[in-house]
């Protein structure tokens, strides 16, 4: 591994970004502040401080008191969320998503383009129609695009390996980078749902959160925040029994059609309809009908344990249960808490801050907490308990 | 000659159209377009040619079903910039901008049913050939599975946004059913009739039905309903940004959704509640 050294112009991002993120934060709010906190020169916080109010993302506020040894009251520095906006955009086989935010990463605009049936090869001029329709609605300059995709993304930030889309190596920054003329950053979809969960839901306790996403297949996202990292992978192919079914095959939505299938016939009178929903399975369970019965308990018992493997493996202070099955309501949780007991000390599980996740934004807003993290490095998913 | 933009509506005088209206006036004066309004009446809309010098035009605004979607796919696969409100078309789908209706339904349900403590609900319908009105009786349909509360035909209510028709509906309902505690309308003005018919029955409202509406303007305010707040002046703002993007060259597919709040007000009982606790 060669390592570099950062070039100067790296160099100076890096530092707007420290004092983009000490204002935006509130650690400080005038030069002399800034310069003890991020420990640069005042001339040289001075001088990007200039930049930054040049470009508009922060302005002088009045003055603040003097310090108690005396001496020119401060000028104070307020950061300007309404400066720039940010597009989100989560790429599915069900449909594109956009959101159109300020800064603060505060909803602005929504924009959709749904599917009645999983395309087999998405058209990119799809992309760049919801891109558009939020484009249109700008009230501020557009800073960048973030992207979320079911597929794998490359180091080189290719999009390769999404089954579902028809994907395979498609440089989706360079198209994107080139018909808008911003940086566009672009990341797993399962990750960027756990980005946002921890950026905007998580509590402020919470120093890393595993989300468990459920919908057509089984994934998972991790943040931990005191290192930055975080991540998205499929578990769909894993088999909690080597000699049995695939996570997928047990809990994936086909899978669970299946088991409502089963249940029907099982169950004729059952309130289970043919084409059957999540929320379907809700009501049933509360009417006390068997055959939905039957079914939730299969999808806690598959549930729980998978739970009680991402606890012991991750230990995440946060815990969440999204995609389709979290329609399945608290209900729903509580009862693969029950089981998961069995698997887990409680004193442990109580450790834990569980939640259901039912936002439609999660993974479009995820897309904008990353490139707001990657443009200006001012969402933090750093350690909250700090 | 000025630059013009065609708005296709039924009945330019109603609330809704009126507000629509005022919005895409705003983005089209700032953007230097004039408009042209073919107002028409709305029983026969969908089925009358337009006036509007559609060659002349720099793009077309149709409100609602105000036009058929035979017209909308000929003047789209022709090359004109259209925006849609509150309406949608498939295949190839025309931009539209529409309020979330979905979420406004949804807020109404949790907002009764949790924290109201209602659980008998009614549902007056909006325009069933209206985008909007499908939308609202889906999501109930659904909030409701959602609250693991039944499904009675008999309290879903013809409405049609016509506050006349919702009247007699929930005058029609009270002759054989008063154990109702709440009332969804798909629309304020339908709401604000529910009210009167009620308390001409007798009920007091709140305390025996708890009354919410979908969308909001000053007699919702004047008259203490709760509602859902859907700005209808923004909703015209978005679609003239929309079709001036498409003039201005962006290919544009899908839907801008309009985000919607709860207001709380008298109506739903709960802020008498919060006094009394």
């Amino acid at each position: 591994m060669r390592i570099k050294k950062a070039t100067r112009r790296q160099l100076r991002e890096h530092n707007l970004q420290l004092i983009l993120r000490a204002v935006h934060a509130g650690i400080a709010d005038s030069r002399a502040a800034l310069a003890q906190e991020t420990g640069l020169a005042k001339p040289t916080v001075s001088n990007l401080i200039g930049e930054l109010i040049d470009e508009g993302l922060l302005v002088e506020a009045g003055r603040g008191q003097s310090a108690k040894t005396g001496g020119k009251r401060p000028r104070l520095l307020e950061f300007v969320p309404v400066a720039r906006q940010v597009i989100g955009l989560s790429i599915s086989e069900y449909g594109l998503h956009g959101v159109l935010s300020d800064l603060n990463g505060t909803l602005q605009a929504e924009h959709i383009l749904r599917y009645d049936d999983p395309p087999t090869q998405l058209d990119l001029n799809d992309v760049a129609g919801v891109i558009n329709g939020l484009v249109a609605q700008l009230d501020a300059p557009l800073l960048c695009l973030g992207i979320g995709v079911p597929g794998t993304v490359e180091a080189d930030e290719s999009v390769t390996f999404a089954p579902h889309l028809g994907w395979q190596a498609l440089p989706l920054v360079e198209e994107l980078g080139d018909t808008y003329d911003v940086p566009v950053y672009i990341e797993n979809n399962t990750a960027l749902s756990a980005v946002a969960q921890f950026a905007f839901q998580a509590s402020n306790q919470a120093s890393s959160l595993a989300s468990l996403i459920v919908n057509s297949t089984v994934e998972i996202g991790y943040v931990l925040g005191d290192t930055d990292f975080y991540s998205g992978r499929n578990l769909g192919a894993l088999r909690p029994d080597p000699a049995g079914q695939t996570l997928d095959e047990l809990l994936g939505w086909s899978a669970i059609k299946a088991q409502v299938a089963q249940a029907r016939r099982a169950y004729p009178d059952t309130l289970l309809p043919e084409r059957v929903r999540f929320l379907d399975i809700r009501y049933g369970t509360a009417q006390g009908d068997a055959a939905s019965q039957a079914v939730h308990n299969h999808i806690e018992d598959v549930l729980a344990q998978l739970l009680a493997w991402i606890i012991a493996l991750l230990r995440p202070d946060h815990l969440s249960i999204a995609g389709g099955v979290a329609d399945l309501g608290d209900y729903l949780l509580a009862r693969v808490l029950d089981r998961a007991a069995d698997y887990i000390p409680p004193q442990t599980l109580d450790k834990i801050h569980f939640s259901l996740v039912t936002d439609p934004h999660l993974d479009a807003l995820g897309a904008v907490a990353y490139a707001l993290q990657q443009d200006l490095g001012i969402i933090q998913w750093q350690d909250k308990s700090a | 000659m000025a630059r013009q933009i065609g708005i296709i509506t039924n009945d330019q005088t109603k609330v809704f159209q009126r507000s629509v209206i005022a919005g895409i006036q705003i983005i089209a004066e700032q953007a230097d377009y004039e408009l042209l309004v073919d107002s028409r009446d709305a029983a026969q809309a969908p089925h009358q040619q337009t006036d509007l010098p559609l060659g002349r035009l720099a793009g077309l605004i149709v409100i609602a079903n105000a036009t058929s979607d035979a017209f909308l796919h000929e003047a789209y696969a022709g090359g004109i910039p259209i925006s849609l409100i509150s309406h949608r078309v498939s295949d190839p789908p025309v931009p539209t901008v529409i309020p979330n209706n979905a979420q406004g339904i949804a807020k109404m349900v949790e907002h009764l049913v949790v924290t109201c403590g209602r659980e008998q609900l009614v549902f007056i319908n909006g325009d069933l050939n209206q985008n909007d009105g499908i939308e609202r009786r889906d999501a109930f349909l659904q909030e409701l599975t959602r609250h693991n509360l039944p499904i009675d035909p008999q309290r879903l209510l013809e409405g049609r946004f016509i506050p006349a028709v919702a009247a007699d509906s929930l005058r029609a309902l009270l002759a054989t059913d008063t154990s109702f505690d709440a009332i969804i309308a798909a629309d304020y003005l339908m709401a604000l009739e529910a009210i009167a018919v009620l308390k001409d029955h007798g009920l007091r409202v709140p305390q025996d039905v708890a009354v919410i509406g979908f969308g909001d303007g000053p007699e919702a305010r004047d008259h203490g309903l709760t509602a859902i707040a859907a700005d209808v002046a923004e909703l015209g703002k978005r679609s003239a940004r929309q079709l001036l993007g498409q003039i201005n060259g962006l290919n544009i597919r899908g839907t801008t959704l309009l985000s919607v709040s709860l207001e709380i007000r008298e109506s739903c009982g709960c802020s008498l509640q919060n006094a009394n606790s």
